[in-house]
């Protein structure tokens, strides 16, 4: 690990001005994935700017919906009563992320800017055009069947990671986000971005720039919602798969649907031919059926994930029926 | 080399994956599933990545899902404009695998302190104590404050066996630099037994043999306590969901149950 300086941040203000004073600096908050990252050598920033003293902790009601302090633990949102209620799909989310331990320290934010979990982005003494542009990608036709099989490129198929996120997509969630030029609304659909050639650059975030909060606003979707995720051991696990979905029923008939996948995709993953598909009609077994027939159309599997195209099917038609009440 | 500038250059199967990949989309609009479903598998097959081409412009007209394409004011100009943390541009935030064995990549050099004089709160006794910034409250523990029931297995979150309470809740103090510790309480296994009686987790670990090498006991314990703090363990199955960040090698997950519902039962 190579030396760095560390600053704490008084206030947002601070923050943002230390960010600006030394651009190798990145923002430490709960530090669980920094840390990590540190530890194995994958990333040396010049400064850490702490950010916890700054007052973005807590979850308070905006409108008919929720703000939710970028700073706020994992463990908090989980087990907040007005999120387990209304969007349950982001409670469940987060109560199947990592471990108690680690859902106490993480935060909001750095949860959507966790970094891939991809091993060779993760190995520093191997190519990865994410860390390293231009050396080359070793998963293409390596270890990959922990990779992306949808918004892959010719330079990375690393897959997006997380588990919120997903659940943030269905509910149409939106980021505050402050920086040197003021204050900005950002949807979570805008956040992340594909690979292309420049898989180095993950988000939208511009420099210098602090996410201060998250917007759940209340849509006719928002309590009925339903998570799930699949992954190689029952608990503490990356999914291998995972399904979020919002559905909006009026005597039986859905009007409105959301559906988002998360491990597939290079960035978490919207499906909206499975969300046109069950805008027409009930849900019952043959709807869940012919919906998730249509999640996987422009999967591109590697040599190790072409079981993720039917587990990503089976997943969809597993938590339709959930949400259905059929299973 | 003398290729004519309009011979278009051959985009393999692009062009048709693509127009299948419309028709079948048109299919879906019309909601004729049957249909979509055929031309899609077809345009799969001919190339995926077209297919995901047109899915992704048909949320973008509609529904927004990524940001494949993202608006000009939030695209990058050059590397250095934009990236994930604003670090990307490439030697200046991430050491790179070409850097290592070289004298690393360019990189300014920290402005800020890279020691610090910190006040660490252990077991209701405060300890100052001057840190490099990389030390993680794990090894200030073992290595400053010579507290070495606090364990090391991973370092890295995935095991457990540095688990300590940070203001009363339980946390991994690998994850954790100690400068970011400072002033919040902690409490280590050394800090749970009372005037010489053991914490009632404690008892209950010893009553009901739930360990056999001991490595991971002191984890499970600090982990134990948080999760009855928690009002947390109701069950067989939630101890087992809530203790899952806490790994046994020895396998002694079935007393450590055992154990868990006794102290629970006991407070
Ligand atoms: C063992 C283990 C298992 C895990 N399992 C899962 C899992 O199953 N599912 C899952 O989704 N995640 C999982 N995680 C990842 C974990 O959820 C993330 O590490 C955590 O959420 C990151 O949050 P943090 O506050 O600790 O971020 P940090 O490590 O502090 O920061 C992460 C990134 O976010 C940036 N950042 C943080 N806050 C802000 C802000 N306000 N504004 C701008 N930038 C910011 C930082 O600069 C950094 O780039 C696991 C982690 C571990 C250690
Ligand atoms: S040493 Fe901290 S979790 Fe393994
Ligand atoms: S008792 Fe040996 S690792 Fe748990």
């Amino acid at each position: 690990m190579l030396a760095f300086g560390y600053a704490q941040a008084k206030d947002l203000p601070m923050g943002i001005e230390l960010l600006r004073d030394t651009p190798a600096a990145l923002p430490i908050a709960g530090g669980t994935d920094i840390i990590q990252l540190l530890q194995e050598g994958v990333i040396a920033p010049s400064e850490l700017v702490d950010i916890n003293l700054l007052p973005l902790r807590g979850i308070e009601p905006a409108g008919e919906g929720l703000r939710i302090g970028a700073l706020t633990r994992l463990s908090e949102i989980a087990d907040d009563a007005r999120v387990k209620a209304r969007f349950p799909v982001l409670a469940r989310a987060l109560e199947e992320t990592a471990s108690p331990q680690v859902r106490n320290m993480a935060t909001a934010a750095g949860n959507l800017l966790q970094r891939t979990r991809c091993l060779y982005f993760r190995d520093a003494t191997v190519p990865c055009n994410k860390r390293e542009p231009g050396s080359g990608c070793p998963a293409m036709d390596g270890e990959n069947r922990m990779n992306a099989i949808f918004g892959g490129s010719s330079s990375c198929i690393a897959a997006y990671p997380g588990d919120m996120a997903n659940a943030l997509l269905v509910l149409d969630a939106e980021l505050e986000v402050q920086g040197p030029d003021g204050g900005r609304r950002l949807a979570v659909a805008d956040l992340h971005r594909e690979p292309g050639d420049t898989p180095h650059l993950e988000t939208t975030l511009r420099p210098s720039e602090i996410i201060t909060a998250i917007h759940l606003p209340a849509t006719p979707r928002s309590a009925n919602s339903h998570y799930l995720k699949l992954r190689d051991r029952a608990s503490f696990e990356w999914a291998l798969v995972s399904v979020a979905v919002a559905l909006e029923t009026k005597d039986g008939e859905i009007r409105s649907a959301r559906v988002a996948a998360g491990a597939v995709g290079t960035t978490p993953w919207r499906l909206p031919l499975v969300e046109r598909r069950l805008e027409r009609g009930r849900l019952d077994e043959a709807a869940a059926v012919a919906a998730a027939e249509a999640a996987t159309h422009g999967a591109n599997p590697r040599s190790q994930n072409a079981f993720k195209v039917k587990l990503l099917r089976a997943a969809v038609q597993r938590v339709l029926l959930m949400a259905g009440g059929l299973a | 080399m003398s290729r004519d500038n309009d011979v278009p250059a051959f985009e393999g199967h692009k062009p048709q994956a693509r127009r299948l990949a419309e028709k079948a989309l048109d299919a879906s609009r019309a909601g004729d599933d049957t249909t979509a479903d055929a031309l899609f598998a077809e345009a799969d097959r001919l190339d995926p990545e077209a297919v995901a081409d047109v899915l992704g412009e048909d949320v973008a007209t509609g529904q927004r899902r990524t940001s494949r394409n993202p608006a000009p004011d939030r695209d990058a100009s050059s590397p250095e404009q934009a990236g994930i943390g604003r670090t990307a541009a490439p030697g200046q935030g991430f050491r790179t695998w070409s850097a290592r064995g070289t004298a690393g990549a360019p990189r300014t050099p920290p402005r800020h302190p890279t020691a610090l004089a910190i006040a660490l709160e252990v077991n209701g006794q405060t300890h100052a104590l001057t840190v490099d910034v990389r030390t993680t409250l794990l090894d200030a523990l073992r290595d400053h404050l010579g507290l070495s029931g606090t364990k090391k297995g991973c370092a890295l979150g995935q095991c457990g066996a540095c688990t300590v309470l940070m203001d009363g809740k339980r946390v991994n103090a690998c994850l954790t630099l100690a400068v970011m510790a400072d002033s919040h309480p902690i409490t280590t296994i050394e800090g749970l037994a009372e005037d010489g009686a053991l914490h009632p987790v404690q008892q209950a670990f010893v009553e009901h043999d739930a360990f056999q090498c001991g490595y991971c006991t002191s984890g499970q314990i600090m982990s134990a306590v948080g999760l009855l703090t928690e009002g947390r363990g109701d069950s067989d199955a939630e101890i087992r969901e809530q203790m899952s960040g806490n790994l046994c090698r020895c396998g002694a997950y079935a007393n450590i149950v055992d154990a868990i519902r006794a102290a629970k039962e006991a407070v």
